[in-house]
């Protein structure tokens, strides 16, 4: 727990004094080493400013590199220099201050005033810049107020007459400390004379070490490159000086003295030439270091690197469970594990140590290393006892956790066991892609392996796959089969779908069943009886499939038959008595099959379930096979005319509606202008227009599964509700009627027309984007160019979304993360502080929730009733 | 517009006895200046004569389970 706290922070400025008084030692000269290699003495690489050489001894602190921190050491500047990174500081207060008394050219009382004021210390200086803007006259001394001119950054002068570094500093002086906490200085931390520089101090060789290059020549470090600069000029502007040189030498080189400074804290200020290393290629100075993406935050603190890990493209292998994760030969044999030996596996171990070289290195019980070699690979066999360790290359069933970026929630995250294969990439089962938020196009994921034995503990529980078939955002199983699964599995369980003995003997091989059943259909498996085998045996469910609602929406005629539906569901005693297993049943979100399987059994039953389905289901569609052919999609004669009939339909009313909209009798819709009620209205039309030919499409397409022996085509995956819908349908042999932009009919590019092909103010159905052809026969020029407006506007939108959508969470999830829930259910911040009184003020954690309900009433009622109705029927068979 | 308490919008807020919230922080074992805050100023809490330091206890109905309480230090 938190045993101190931090009361507050205080950054000062450093001043000269202090500047001195750390300094360990005064540079004076700008050589480094002499000819063998040693330090110079009052050098910039003199050892009191630290070790950087393993054995040396600091001459300062007298300890070794480990413990030695480095020192700092200074030099005086002949002529003071303006710390440039000060420069808008030294401006704002040479605007607001009198040059000859310091005082801020505002009366005493007007000062008081500001000085009650509570604002912000930024306020109160834009505040003082206001008002000291045009006072022409000191109103404390009566000096007359000069003209200021900036020469961004280092540059100032008044009535332009250079102000140079010394009288700058003459002037900030003299400004009185009252008046300084107006700019928010306390005098005590920052006096605005400390900006001009007069000591330069010289940091420790440690933040700026040199390097010895193989071909033994010293290379220096960008910093130590700077101050010779810097001292080098220092000490000719001193000899200058000391010569009584012309004013003029003396001015260039204190300006080239302030430049080396300048780019000595940052080498990318505006109106500054970056200072260049021989090479030509520009310094890394103080701020560069510390700054951007490649800056020591960023790149340094924030980003840390492991050991353990591995990164690599990943593949889908539908043959591993949803708890493996396959791992090459090539990494398995580079990451290791430690194992401690026990008596329990002791004799595995040392079985390994003798037949393998899996295991690397065996640490005794002293902490002491061995690598295993062919010479003392027997000894140390001999050796191994209880309390040793091992470490040793991964092998199948190891934990690995394995991660997805972006990790926007727990299941990008979760625990794996390792399955070695021969391959070349990282494998999973293709059914935890959605958690991942992964696909096959080239991703790459992490692997990490826990080395701790709490380490692997704490994976198992809390991050192990088949413990995250949950969503945490609305508790309903989010690991799902998702297109080819749901494809296969419908296929499987469709009334016509039969299997010889041969091709259910395979099934039943990979099922690893020892008790064959017996044929159901004569001679022949119902695929129903091979989905059954993988049902628990008490499973008893009776619910509405997907197949039956789209029949339902395709023809009006169609009535479930509730019992009788050849489509809905029965599943009794582990059996599947009717209907067929679609999206319905396997679904995210609706799937009712999985959601039971997930919560009222163990976890290993969803994932054995998902890990036979999986090796059936791949048969099945590799057999039977879903393909799609072009001639499918041609347009049925009898829609072809149906299509012709609204098409005229569309135009006739929609120049009805214009008509109307012209002559001002359009029925207006209730908060809206003429105008808006004519664009919804046509909007409408196109969209009514549009759904009554899906509607027939659909019909005419659902007969291809209704047939004695189904075509496996496009009307497997929409009526299973794998992939695609009526719509996707309709754009290809429909047509795709009313192109929309923005919610409403294209109408930007010219005045009075989006096109130029159309006739001025022509509102009819086809100057305003409705589009006639579908994708298989076509779209015109005009069509076409409507259909692209539409088009981009999707595309705008998908990269916006995701970009601003993105943001936004990880802003979140920054704030987010240090709140924990604790044992009094309490929401808490790191520091302890209550952020809520019951999590979630509700007390029901999602993922555990039932749909974002706490309990799932409907189910518990129904307990209730039965088991009344069960101990009826006891009583009753007493009597 | 002058009776904002009245507002559907806005929860009950109470100004807590002194024992009762002592009560509450030994409850959660806290501190006062750990608990969330309100302002003196709160239009919420104008009638209610809270200063700095009180506790005020509001009660919010809820979607899920009806009603929920929470609790604010006066800042």
């Amino acid at each position: 727990m938190m045993q101190k706290k931090i009361s507050f922070i205080e950054f000062r400025v450093l001043n000269p004094e202090l500047i001195r008084k750390m300094s360990a030692i005064e540079i004076k000269t700008t050589d480094t080493y002499d000819k063998d290699g040693y330090p110079l003495e009052e050098g910039l690489m003199d050892s009191h400013l630290g070790v950087i050489n393993p054995g040396l001894r600091c001459k300062t602190c007298g300890q070794t590199m480990k413990h030695c921190p480095g020192h700092f050491g200074a030099f005086e500047l002949v002529r003071p220099v303006l710390h440039a990174k000060y420069a808008k500081r030294v401006e704002v207060i040479l605007q607001c201050t009198c040059k000859e008394c310091g005082r801020i050219l505002l009366p005493d009382d007007k000062i008081k005033v500001l000085q009650e004021r509570r604002v912000d210390v930024e306020d109160l200086t834009r505040m003082i810049k206001l008002r000291t803007l045009k006072v022409r006259k000191c109103p404390h001394c009566s000096t007359k107020v000069g003209e200021l001119k900036v020469d961004r950054p280092t540059n100032f002068y008044m009535d332009k007459e250079r102000i140079y570094p010394h009288d700058l500093r003459s002037w900030l002086e003299k400004i009185p400390n009252n008046d300084l906490v107006l700019f928010g200085y306390n005098a005590e931390n920052v006096r605005p004379e400390w900006f001009v520089l007069t000591v330069m101090p010289v940091p420790p060789i440690t933040i700026r070490p040199s390097i010895t290059l193989e071909s033994g020549i010293k290379s220096e470090d960008d910093l130590t490159h700077k101050l010779v600069d810097i001292v080098r000029i220092n000490m000719r502007l001193k000899e200058n000086i000391e010569a009584g040189a012309p004013q003029l030498i003396i001015e260039d080189l204190w300006d080239l003295l302030q430049y080396h400074v300048t780019t000595y804290y940052d080498n990318q200020m505006a109106g500054i030439p970056p200072s260049k290393h021989r090479s030509g290629r520009p310094l890394r100075s103080l701020v560069q270091r510390l700054k951007g993406k490649k800056g020591r935050f960023r790149y340094n603190l924030t980003g840390k690197r492991v050991n353990f890990a591995a990164r690599s493209t990943i593949s889908p292998d539908p043959y591993l469970s949803i708890n493996q994760v396959g791992v090459p030969k090539e990494i398995a044999d580079e990451l290791t594990v430690q194992e401690a030996v026990s008596e329990w596996n002791f004799d595995r171990i040392k079985k390994m140590l003798k037949d393998t070289d899996e295991i690397l290195y065996v640490i005794r019980p002293d902490e002491k290393r061995k690598i295993i070699s062919e010479e003392n690979k027997k000894e140390i066999t001999e050796e191994l006892a209880p309390g040793y360790r091992i470490e040793r290359k991964i092998i199948d069933g190891d934990i690995a956790l394995f991660n997805r970026q972006p990790s926007l929630h727990r299941a990008s995250m979760m625990a794996h066991r390792v399955k070695v294969t021969p391959d070349k990439t990282l494998k999973l089962n293709p059914v935890i892609c959605k958690p991942y938020n992964a696909d096959f196009d080239g991703d790459e994921m992490n692997l990490h392996i826990p080395q701790t034995e709490e380490g692997k503990a704490e994976a198992l529980e809390l991050m192990f796959a088949q413990n995250q078939i949950f969503s945490p955002r609305y508790g309903a199983p989010f690991i799902v089969l998702d297109e080819d699964g749901v494809s296969g599995t419908y296929i499987l369980t469709l009334d016509s779908s039969e299997f010889e003995k041969s091709a259910a003997y395979e099934f039943f091989y990979e099922l690893g069943l020892e008790d064959i059943p017996k044929p159901d259909r004569g001679n022949k498996y119902s695929g129903k009886l091979i989905f059954s085998l993988l049902l628990p045996k008490d499973l008893k469910m009776e619910y509405k499939s997907k197949t039956c609602d789209i029949f339902e929406k395709a023809d009006a005629n169609y009535k479930c038959q509730g019992e009788k539906c050849p489509y809905c569901v029965k599943i009794k005693n582990g059996v599947l008595l009717k209907g067929v297993i679609d999206s319905a049943s396997l679904g995210e979100g609706k799937g009712k099959l999985i959601d039971t399987l997930a919560r009222y059994y163990p976890p290993e039953v969803l994932e054995q379930f998902y890990y036979k389905i999986n090796r059936i289901i791949t048969k099945v569609i590799t057999r039977k096979g879903v393909t799609a052919c072009l001639d499918e999609y041609e347009t049925p004669e009898a829609i072809k005319k149906e299509i012709e009939k609204v098409e005229k339909e569309e135009i006739r009313e929609g120049e009805k509606l214009v008509e109307e909209y012209k002559k001002k009798t359009l029925e207006l819709i209730p908060g809206r202008t003429r105008k808006e009620s004519f664009e919804i209205k046509m909007m409408q039309l196109g969209f009514k227009v549009k759904d009554t030919i899906e509607k027939h499409l659909l019909k005419e397409k659902i007969k291809d599964i209704l047939k004695d022996k189904p075509e496996m085509n496009t009307t497997i995956m929409i009526v299973s509700g794998s992939r695609g819908s009526s719509i996707n349908l309709m754009n290809i042999s429909g047509f795709w009627g009313q192109a929309a932009v923005r919610e409403g009919r294209p109408t930007r590019g010219f005045s009075g027309r989006a096109i130029s092909l159309n006739k001025k103010n022509d509102l009819g159905p086809i100057a305003g984007g409705f589009i006639k052809s579908n994708f298989i026969d076509g779209m015109d020029v005009k069509e076409y160019f409507f259909h692209s407006m539409g088009g981009r506007q999707g595309e705008v939108d998908t990269g916006v979304s995701t970009k601003v959508s993105g943001y936004l969470y990880r802003r979140l999830a920054n704030s987010l993360k240090d709140l924990s829930v604790r044992n009094d259910l309490t929401v808490r911040s790191g520091g302890g502080r209550i952020i809520q009184y019951l999590y979630s003020e509700d007390g029901v954690f999602p993922m555990y929730s039932f749909k974002g309900q706490a309990v799932d009433m409907q189910r518990a009622l129904h307990l209730i009733e039965e088991s009344k109705g069960v101990s009826k029927d006891v009583k009753g068979k007493k009597k | 517009m002058s009776k904002i308490e009245n507002h559907f919008l806005v929860p009950k807020h109470t100004l807590m006895p002194k024992d009762e919230a002592k009560k509450v922080l030994d409850q959660y074992a806290v501190k006062a200046e750990d608990l969330p805050i309100i302002l003196v100023d709160d239009p919420a809490i104008k009638k209610t004569r809270a200063e700095r330091g009180d506790i005020i206890k509001i009660e919010r109905s809820s979607f899920t389970i009806g009603k929920t309480v929470y609790y604010r230090t006066v800042k």
